[in-house]
C-alpha cells in the first residue's frame, strides 16, 4: 500500500479504515509535508500568501506552536508578526494550496514586538522535526529561554536545526527599521540555523521524554550563523497561551 | 538630576556631532532619519563632552547579569541598560540591520553590516570594550 507523502494521516484513522487488514510501524504514516500542510497544522509548516506558491525556495514564511487566545478560548497558530505586515500579506494563508487560515491579529513595528496568530482551520500542539527522528515532536510545555539553553529552530526553508546555543538577548533593528527584542542562537560550529522563509517558525527545547518545550518564535537573521528568535513568554504576554494539552 | 542633565547633554552633543559628519554624505540606505529631539538638544556643557569625546556614558553594570534569564524580556531592566543606549545611538545615527545583544555577564555584541568608518571607530572605543561583528546585515527572515 502506498500512502502519499504529501498527506498527514492519523494512525487512528488509518486503522478504523482498515479495521485488521494492516499493521502500521511508527515513522511510517506522519508523512512529512511543510509545504502542503493539512489540518490539524503544525508549527514549523510552510505558509505562503498565494495558493499554489508553496515551492518558492525562501519564499513565505513558517508557523510556530498552536496557541489559544485568552480572551476568547479559541486556538490558533503564532507566527511572525513581520510576516503579515512586510510581505503585505492580505490576511488569507495558505501551505501550498491548502487553506491553512487567516492573520487574525499581529505585531510589528509596535513597540518591540513580532508576532502574529493565525485562525480559523485547525491547529494541534505538533511541531515538524525533521530531519531528525521522531519527524514530529508534542509540545507539552513552554518556558523563558535563558542564556546557554540548547535548542532546536524549526522553519519550513532551513528545516528543523538542533544544537543552537542561547548566547545573547537584546534589541535587534533590522534593515528595515524595525526593532524587535530577540534572543540571538548560535551553534558551536557555526552551522546556518535559519534563512529567508523560516520567519514564523518554532524554537524549542527539545526534553528528554522527546517532548517539545516553546521558547520562541524565528524572526530574523544574519544570513550566517546566527538566528534571532522572539521570545514565547512575550508573545504569550500579548494575551495568547501555547497549548501543550 | 543634575547628574543626569550633564549625561543626556554629553550624549546629545556626540550623537549631534557624528550625525552631522554621517548626513553630510548619502543618507538613502541609512535608515530613518535622528530624531528630533537628538538634533535639536541644547549644546552646553562643552568641558563634560570633551572628556567623553567619542565614547558612550556607559551605565555600571550589575554584578548578577551572569543571571541573565530571558523570560519575558523587558528592555527597561536596568541589565539592558547599555545595549539599549548603544542600540538607540545607533538607530540616531541612521544605522539599520544590526543587533546589540547582551550575553553573559552583560557582555556586549554589536553584530551588523558594514558600517561607517567613524561608527565603528565610535564603538570600539566603548569601555568597557565591546565584540564586534562586522558584515553581517540583519534581516527578517
Amino acid at each position: 500500500m502506498t500512502i502519499s507523502p504529501s498527506a498527514k494521516v492519523s494512525r487512528e484513522r488509518l486503522v478504523n479504515a482498515f479495521p485488521g487488514a494492516i499493521s502500521l510501524q511508527d515513522g511510517e504514516i506522519d508523512a512529512l509535508s511543510r509545504c502542503g500542510d493539512l489540518p490539524d497544522h503544525w508549527g514549523g509548516a510552510r505558509i505562503n500568501k498565494v495558493s499554489g506558491d508553496c515551492a518558492a525556495v525562501g519564499g513565505g514564511c513558517s508557523t510556530a506552536f498552536a496557541a489559544k487566545r485568552n480572551s476568547t478560548g479559541e486556538i490558533g497558530m503564532a507566527s511572525a508578526g513581520h510576516c503579515r505586515t512586510a510581505q503585505a500579506w492580505s490576511g488569507t494563508v495558505f501551505s501550498n494550496t491548502a487553506y491553512y487560515g487567516e492573520f487574525w491579529t499581529w505585531a510589528f513595528n509596535h513597540g518591540t514586538d513580532d508576532w502574529a496568530w493565525i485562525k480559523k482551520s485547525t491547529y494541534a500542539r505538533k511541531v515538524y522535526h525533521d530531519p531528525y527522528t521522531p519527524t514530529s515532536l508534542t509540545v507539552t510545555g513552554v518556558r523563558g529561554a535563558a542564556l546557554g539553553d540548547f535548542l532546536c529552530t524549526s522553519g519550513a526553508t532551513t528545516l528543523t536545526v538542533c544544537s543552537g546555543v542561547v548566547v545573547s538577548v537584546g534589541p535587534v533593528t533590522y534593515s528595515s527599521g524595525e526593532t524587535v527584542t530577540v534572543i540571538g542562537i548560535k551553534r558551536n560550529d557555526n552551522a546556518v540555523m535559519c534563512r529567508k522563509g523560516d520567519s514564523g517558525g518554532a524554537v524549542y527545547y527539545v526534553k528528554p521524554d522527546q517532548t517539545a518545550e516553546a521558547r520562541g518564535i524565528i524572526s530574523g537573521g544574519d544570513g550566517g550563523a546566527y538566528c534571532y528568535a522572539y521570545p514565547i513568554m512575550n508573545f504569550q504576554s500579548a494575551g495568547y497561551t501555547v497549548v501543550t494539552a | 538630576m543634575g547628574g543626569h542633565v550633564v549625561f543626556a547633554a554629553a550624549i546629545a552633543l556626540t550623537a549631534t556631532a557624528c550625525a552631522s559628519r554621517l548626513f553630510s554624505t548619502d543618507t538613502t540606505s541609512r535608515g530613518p532619519e535622528p530624531t528630533e529631539s537628538v538634533m535639536s538638544s541644547p549644546s552646553s556643557s562643552v568641558d563634560v563632552v570633551s572628556t567623553t569625546a567619542g565614547s558612550l556614558p556607559v551605565p555600571i553594570q550589575p554584578a548578577n547579569c551572569s543571571d541573565l534569564a530571558l523570560g519575558p524580556v523587558s528592555l527597561s531592566d536596568p541589565r539592558f541598560d547599555r545595549v539599549t543606549e548603544i542600540s538607540n545611538r545607533l538607530k540616531a545615527y541612521g544605522v539599520s540591520g544590526f543587533y546589540v545583544g547582551a550575553g553573559a555577564s552583560c557582555d556586549v555584541t554589536v553584530t551588523a553590516g558594514d558600517l561607517p568608518p567613524d561608527i565603528v571607530e565610535w564603538l570600539r572605543s566603548l569601555r568597557p570594550p565591546i565584540t564586534l561583528e562586522l558584515g553581517r546585515e540583519i534581516r527578517t527572515l
